[in-house]
């Protein structure tokens, strides 16, 4: 829940949508920016992504169950909220399309219907209905590779933006997309706008979020890990699945447990006794790139 | 209901399995709205972090928290096994256990 609103600053910077009609449904809304042929070359990247939060940031059982939440506790019981203001607090993040593609406030609304529907329905079917058609909306491949993949936050139509790896991807060829090489892509900075999101001179004390505590006592201490050097470790050092505190033996890696046992006695005196004794140490280190619990 | 946590845990067992000790710390994060802080955007004072004050009951990064335990036992206690773990509380229902250190102490 804590970052709902760390995101109000985002909304401010946006950059002009690319469509002058506003989206009415979600299937115009998500139309320019499918990512449906990345799998076709990019196969493994796609699984893994399919695996990912990312693929889930709208769908997600536990996310549905906390914008709901947000929707009726938030939205609904204030006098100064609509449920339109959804697509300024939650959809550049979850739904990044948005920040392209304008939305109008009807179709806010019944995105906020499904959410609702998905969450809580009784009747399984319309649940699962709802979570088909949100899914539409969930982070996919041109979320990351244009439209926040542009250093100046100015990406242009078109073009996939990727960390600069990969030699002469045949994008011009196949599709017509230009390529941008972007080492910004890995930088933290780069996951800072969702999983941060306060306004830049804004101090932790009053924002404190996922990003503060890696900024602050991660980078401040000695750290040096970028975000994704662990979550998105793998062979190539390309996991698009973003491994995260749902997978144990990930996170298992951001922990040093350690135990120390010996055996002793203990003297009762009052008693005139001698105790087996046993005396323990356990510590536990974060050896991670933020505060646990968080985020 | 749903409060993500994550604790550290010892328990002792003696050579029958019988637990003599359990001790856990937990941590966790709070970001909580109380009536002199402004008022969150749109009225929405539960769900603007900036509204609220941050009570961080968790571990940050580089930091070492330990439990430390001396335990007299009944005489005639053959050993007993320290098990220490590390667990997540996803939500209600929902933990993990995410890393497991024993030892086993002979008299």
């Amino acid at each position: 829940m804590r970052l709902f609103f760390t995101l109000l600053a985002i909304v401010l910077l946006l950059p002009l949508t690319v469509s002058a009609e506003p989206a009415k449904t979600i299937d115009e809304l998500v139309a320019p920016y499918d990512s449906s042929k990345c799998a076709e070359c990019h196969e493994e990247a796609h699984e893994n992504w399919a695996k990912s939060w990312h693929a889930k940031s709208v769908t997600d059982p536990r996310v549905l169950r906390a914008w709901r939440t947000f929707i009726i506790q938030g939205l609904d019981a204030s006098p100064q909220a609509k449920r339109s203001d959804l697509k300024h607090i939650c959809f550049s993040c979850h739904a990044p399309v948005t920040k392209k593609v304008e939305i109008t406030d009807a179709l806010t609304e019944q995105i906020a219907d499904l959410i609702i529907t998905a969450a809580e329905d009784k009747d399984a079917a319309k649940r699962d209905a709802a979570t088909k058609e949100l899914g539409k909306l969930n982070i996919g491949c041109l979320a990351c590779h244009n439209i926040d993949g542009s250093p100046d936050g100015n990406p242009q139509p078109n073009t996939i933006y990727g960390p600069g790896d990969a030699e002469d991807p045949p994008h011009k060829e196949e599709f017509g997309f230009e390529t941008v090489k972007a080492p910004f892509m890995k930088t933290a900075g780069f996951c800072k706008n969702c999983h941060h999101g306060c306004p830049p001179d804004m101090p932790s004390s009053i924002c404190p979020t996922l990003w503060s505590s890696y900024e602050e006592e991660y980078l401040a201490h000695g750290g040096d890990k970028t975000c994704q050097e662990c979550h998105m470790q793998g062979e190539d050092g390309e996991n698009h699945r973003f491994p995260g505190i749902y997978e144990k033996d990930f996170t298992a890696t951001g922990v040093d447990l350690k135990l120390s046992a010996s055996s002793t006695e203990y003297v009762d005196y009052f008693k005139n006794q001698v105790h087996p004794t046993v005396v323990m140490n356990v510590q536990l280190k974060n050896t991670s790139g933020h505060g646990i619990p968080h985020g | 209901m749903y409060i993500p946590k994550a604790s550290l845990e010892v328990t002792v067992k003696d050579q029958d399995g019988k637990v003599l000790l359990t001790k856990i710390k937990e941590y966790s994060v709070y970001d909580l709205h109380f009536e002199d802080n402004k008022e969150g955007y749109l009225g929405m004072s539960n769900f603007d972090i900036t509204a609220q004050h941050h009570i961080n009951l968790g571990l940050e990064p580089h930091q070492t928290d330990s439990i430390t335990e001396v335990l007299p036992l009944a005489i005639g206690t053959k050993s007993v096994t320290v098990e220490a773990t590390f667990n997540y509380l996803y939500e209600e229902g929902d933990r993990a256990v995410i890393k497991t250190a024993s030892k086993t102490v002979e008299f």
